[in-house]
């Protein structure tokens, strides 16, 4: 007799989002069964990966993930072409110069640089603030206005900020980043609130992203559970995309300071637990690991 | 179901305070609010007692029987303090509580035997709470033999599963519904007991009595005998007057799994059905459950 495998079906689906405007737009998300379980159904789309770009030089950087770009760090609008040309399906631009502790760098200035960046890159655009959730609002609404249409990926909103934020992404047309310190029901609750005024198609869940050996079981637990709360259980507040900001943390570690081979592999494999726990974007720092984990997600290695 | 009410209890800071002073005044009036709430217990929760636990005890004790003519649910784990409160009181009290842990055995139930005082026994063990139906039951049938061979009988054991708040492990809350409602035939004549404010610690305040109202109406179905619960909570009380019928009607739908439409439905009814569902474990808990 032939043996035939269950097959499970699920009553959820994350919802598609699209970044970026017109023909260098990108869909994220869309499936309705679990991480990589393509034997189960529909991926839509499978998983992206984004290269991370500084605003400020790269100035608070550890470890040596700069190497393939020190011709073109001192210009973020270059830097985030080369990422293009070197294989990432987007960029991922941190706003650190802008944080109050450091460059503290005006609204208007970063504002500025990412309709200069929207416009010139063949490919959408995340763009997170610092950190700091008061800045944030005014560089993430000064971002927001002057990049009108452009359709970015925009945050980090938090438990603090997120009105402020909300308002400004859903005036002008972009979508939100919903950040919540590795907690399930916290995420669920900003998400909760976030859906009053913004349609699930326009949001992604930034569950915060821990590196290897530095708590990534959490990170990995809890998207883990988003993804089954989605797409299992069909909690309809709980079907976003989830973004995985990794490589920040992978080359902050000690093992990726003293050892720049380290430093490759703790974001490879960090990169490729989370994907396996369901994040959809994944954000790196070093081309080769972005090539390396597009063949784990084409299926190639 | 029997009501112990928990209002005097030593987190609270105007408790502690008039415990530390020795003033009676906000003691009593709170024990005369919950008595005319419809009480049936007054629980004295004095936590460790560590400085002077027969005199804070006795005075707690001697302070609340002036005003209320109601039995007594003695809340410290310091055998000292409960000893010289049961001394005290003149209606039967409850021993709260005694447990599955070495120097509970050894020293509280004895006093249980000594004063002939009903006693709670909760599942937990020297191992901490068992995290499972299964475990709690293998913990509470040897906490109860135990109980047993110093003679205390089943009728007197108030058996606690130990509630855990939602939003700290949703998974837990069904655990402790499904161990009340097998309670009666693991040990027939043993009654039931929770600490049902539990449930919605970490919760938002105002937000904690739906919580607690409907874990209630769950919990009585599945058999629960009383609850240590916040009774100058008006509602909670009607609802255990057998008020608010159509509320614990459709409470009673989503335990039993009807895809029950709570839009359809006006927003009191509404909100214990959400509230029904996040306890079921149905949606996954957030502090905005009955939001969106």
């Amino acid at each position: 007799m032939e043996y035939k495998a269950p097959q499970e079906k699920y009553t959820g689906h994350i919802r598609e989002i699209t970044i970026g405007r017109g023909d260098k737009s990108l869909k994220i998300g869309g499936s309705n069964i679990l991480p990589l379980h393509y034997f189960e159904g529909n991926t839509a789309n499978s998983p992206v990966v984004a290269l991370e770009v500084d605003d400020n030089g790269a100035a608070g950087w550890t470890g040596d993930a700069t190497e393939p770009f020190k011709d073109v760090l001192h210009d973020p609008v270059k830097w985030a072409a080369l990422c293009v040309k070197l294989g990432a399906d987007l960029v991922c631009l941190h706003l650190e110069g802008t944080d109050p502790q450091g460059a503290n760098k005006t609204p208007q200035e970063a504002a500025a640089l990412v309709k200069r960046m929207a416009q010139e890159l063949d490919s959408p655009l995340i763009v997170y603030g610092c950190g700091d959730d008061k800045k944030d609002v005014e560089v993430l609404t000064a971002v927001a206005e002057a990049c009108k249409g452009e359709n970015l990926l925009l945050g980090p909103a938090v438990k603090e900020n997120f009105e402020s934020v909300l308002k400004a992404v859903a005036e002008n047309g972009h979508c939100i980043i919903a950040q919540t310190p590795i907690d399930i029901n916290l995420e669920k609750e900003l998400n909760v609130k976030l859906l009053k005024q913004l349609p699930p198609e326009r949001i992604v869940i930034d569950p915060l992203s821990s590196a290897l050996g530095y708590g990534m079981e959490y990170s990995f637990t809890i998207m883990e559970r988003t993804r089954q709360v989605g797409v299992v259980y069909g909690d309809g507040a709980m079907q976003m995309p989830v973004i995985a900001d990794l490589g920040r943390e992978c080359w902050k570690t000690n093992q990726a300071r003293s050892d720049s081979r380290q430093g490759m592999l703790w974001e490879s494999i960090t990169a490729l637990s989370l994907l396996l726990a369901g994040a959809d974007i994944l954000v790196l720092r070093h081309p080769d690991n972005c090539r390396l984990l597009k063949e784990a997600i084409e299926g190639k290695i | 179901m029997i009501l112990i009410g928990e209002n005097i209890h030593i987190i609270s800071r105007a408790v502690s305070d008039a415990v530390k002073n020795r003033d009676n005044v906000p003691i009593q009036a709170l024990a005369e609010a919950q008595a005319r709430a419809g009480a049936d217990y007054l629980d004295l929760n004095l936590g460790p007692a560590r400085k002077e636990p027969e005199e804070v005890a006795s005075w707690l004790v001697d302070t609340v029987q002036a005003v209320a003519d109601l039995p007594i649910s003695l809340d410290t784990m310091n055998p000292l303090a409960m000893e010289a409160g049961l001394k005290l009181c003149r209606k039967r009290a409850l021993v709260n509580s005694a447990s599955g842990k070495a120097e509970s055995r050894e020293k509280m139930m004895p006093l249980a035997v000594k004063y002939g005082t009903r006693v709670v026994i909760s599942v937990i063990t020297d191992q901490g709470c068992p995290p499972d139906v299964d475990s709690r039951v293998g913990s509470i049938m040897e906490t109860v033999a135990y109980a047993n061979s110093l003679g205390i009988d089943n009728e007197d054991i108030w058996v606690d599963p130990i509630i855990l708040p939602v939003s700290a492990d949703q998974r837990q809350v069904r655990e402790a519904l499904e161990f009340i409602r097998i309670l009666p035939d693991l040990l027939p004549g043993v009654k039931s007991v929770v600490g049902l404010s539990n449930v919605s610690n970490g919760t938002p305040t105002p937000l904690r009595g739906i919580l607690n109202r409907t874990y209630m109406v769950m919990l009585e179905r599945n058999g629960l005998y009383s609850a240590i619960a916040d009774v100058l909570d008006q509602e909670l009380i009607d609802l255990n007057r057998g008020g608010l019928n159509d509320a614990r009607v459709l409470i009673h739908r989503v335990m039993d799994g009807e895809m029950v439409d709570a839009d359809a439905l006006p927003e009191k009814e509404k909100n214990y059905v959400k509230t029904a569902r996040v306890l079921m474990g149905d949606a996954l808990y957030s502090h905005a459950w009955l939001e969106g």
